[in-house]
C-alpha cells in the first residue's frame, strides 16, 4: 500500500467518525425522554421529577426481580441519585431507559456483593413471614425464572406496564419483549402448575 | 385472546388477571416513595460532551496515524534490507548518490568506505566501488542523503562533518522525518474537521 493510500485511508476513517458523531448529535432529541434529559442537564428540577415518574416503576420492577422486597426502595433511590449525577454522560439520549435499566441491574448485583447484614425479625413479624402467602409464592416462582423473563413478567404483572411500554423504557425491541412475556408466562404456568 | 391481553391488556384473561391481583401488593406506589434525597446542585453542562468526543476522536486518529508512520518506517527499513544484492538497483543523478551496479565485482577491501563516484564512471580497474557494506540502496528521487567520505572531499558532494551517520542511517532518519511531517499534517486536518463538526452542532443547538 502506498503512503498516499495509507494516509488517505486513515483520513477517511477520521472523517467517518466525525460524520457519525454529527449524525448522532442531530438525532438525539427525537424522543420525549431525550428532551427530558436535555432539560435535566440544563438544570431543570421539574424535568427530573417527570423523569422519575416515568421510569420509577421500571426501575422498581427491575430491582424487585433481584433483591428482597425490603431493600427495593433503597436501591431504587440509589439508582436515581446515580442517574442524576451521571445523566450528562449518556451517549444516546433516546436510549436513556436502557441506560437506567443497566444501572438498576448493576446496583442490584452490588447489593449482594456488599453482603448486606441481616437482622433477626421480631416474633410477630416472623410469624407473618412463615405464612407463605400466595403473592410471595408467585413472586418467588417468577424470580426463579431466567432473569430476562422474570424482569419482563414483573414489569407486566406487578408494575402494570404493557409490552410496548416495557420495550420502550428498557431498550428492548417489541419482538424481544413479546418473546420474553410469552415464554416467561409459559414457564411460570408450569412452575405454578396451571394449565394453559 | 390471551396473548393480546398479556401484551397490551386488550381482551381478557382470567388467569393473568388473577396473577395481577395477587401481586398488586408489590407494585410501585408513588405515594410511599421516599422523598428524593438532596441531589447534587451542580449538573455538568451538555456542552462539555463535544470536547470529550473531540479528544477521543483526535486521540484515536493520532494513534492510528502514529502507528501507520511507525509501521511505514519499519517497513521501509525492512524493505531496504531485502532489496540488497539486486541487479536492478536504481540510482539517481551522479551528484546526489552513488551505488555500484555490478554486484559481482564487489570490493571488499577495508578501505572501501562510502565514496562519491560518478555513476557512469567505472573504477580504474573496472571495479565499481562498493557502497557501504555491499548494499544496494534504492533511493527516492526527492531525497538527498548525505554521503560520508574518507579522504579527499569531492567538489559536488554535500557533507555534514559534525554528524557522523552512515548513508543508511541518514536515509532512515530522513524517511522518519517525512513520515512524521505527514502525520502531523493529517492530524491537523482531522482536528480542523472535528472542530468544524462541533461548531455546527453548537450552532444548531443555539438556534433552538
Amino acid at each position: 500500500m502506498s503512503e498516499t493510500e495509507m494516509t488517505g485511508n486513515i483520513f477517511n476513517f477520521a472523517a467517518g467518525k466525525a460524520k457519525a458523531a454529527a449524525i448522532s448529535a442531530a438525532t438525539q432529541t427525537d424522543r420525549p425522554e431525550a428532551r427530558l434529559v436535555e432539560r435535566i442537564c440544563a438544570g431543570d428540577g421539574e424535568a427530573f421529577g417527570e423523569f422519575y415518574k416515568i421510569f420509577a416503576p421500571v426501575v422498581h420492577g427491575i430491582v424487585l426481580a433481584r433483591v428482597p422486597r425490603d431493600e427495593v426502595d433503597d436501591i431504587v433511590q440509589n439508582v436515581f441519585v446515580s442517574a442524576y449525577k451521571n445523566l450528562h454522560t449518556v451517549r444516546d439520549r433516546n436510549r436513556v431507559g436502557a441506560w437506567l435499566a443497566m444501572i438498576a441491574r448493576n446496583l442490584s448485583i452490588e447489593y449482594y456483593r456488599r453482603g448486606k447484614p441481616t437482622e433477626e425479625l421480631p416474633e410477630e413479624l416472623r410469624q407473618k413471614d412463615d405464612l407463605k402467602t400466595e403473592a410471595s409464592e408467585i413472586l418467588a416462582a417468577i424470580r426463579s425464572l431466567p432473569e430476562t423473563y422474570a424482569e419482563t413478567l414483573i414489569l407486566r404483572l406487578i408494575e402494570g406496564l404493557t409490552g410496548a411500554e416495557i420495550a420502550e423504557r428498557t431498550g428492548l425491541t417489541n419482538e424481544s419483549a413479546r418473546v420474553n412475556l410469552h415464554r416467561g408466562m409459559k414457564m411460570l404456568r408450569q412452575k405454578l402448575g396451571v394449565r394453559e | 385472546m390471551k396473548e393480546d391481553y398479556l401484551w397490551d391488556k386488550t381482551g381478557g384473561d382470567p388467569e393473568i388477571e388473577r396473577l395481577e391481583n395477587a401481586l398488586a401488593a408489590y407494585r410501585f406506589q408513588e405515594n410511599d416513595t421516599p422523598l428524593i434525597p438532596s441531589l447534587p446542585a451542580k449538573v455538568l453542562a451538555f456542552e462539555q460532551k463535544p470536547a470529550r468526543r473531540f479528544y477521543k476522536l483526535a486521540f484515536a486518529a493520532a494513534a492510528c496515524l502514529a502507528f501507520a508512520a511507525a509501521g511505514s518506517g519499519v517497513w521501509f527499513g525492512f524493505y531496504n534490507d531485502k532489496t540488497t544484492n539486486r541487479d536492478s538497483a536504481k540510482t539517481i543523478e551522479p551528484e546526489k548518490i552513488v551505488a555500484p551496479r555490478n554486484e559481482s565485482k564487489v570490493d571488499n577491501s577495508p578501505e572501501s568506505l562510502v565514496e562519491k563516484t560518478e555513476v557512469s564512471t567505472a573504477g580504474k580497474d573496472g571495479n565499481y566501488k562498493q557502497f557501504a557494506r555491499s548494499k544496494f540502496v534504492k533511493v527516492h528521487k526527492n531525497i538527498q542523503p548525505v554521503v560520508y567520505r574518507k579522504g579527499a572531499k569531492p567538489a559536488n558532494v554535500e557533507v555534514e562533518a559534525e554528524v557522523k551517520l552512515t548513508a543508511e542511517e541518514r536515509y532512515a532518519y530522513d524517511q522518519l522525518r517525512l513520515a512524521l511531517s505527514i502525520t502531523s499534517s493529517k492530524l491537523k486536518l482531522v482536528k480542523n474537521k472535528v472542530e468544524g463538526v462541533e461548531e455546527k452542532n453548537v450552532a444548531r443547538k443555539g438556534g433552538r
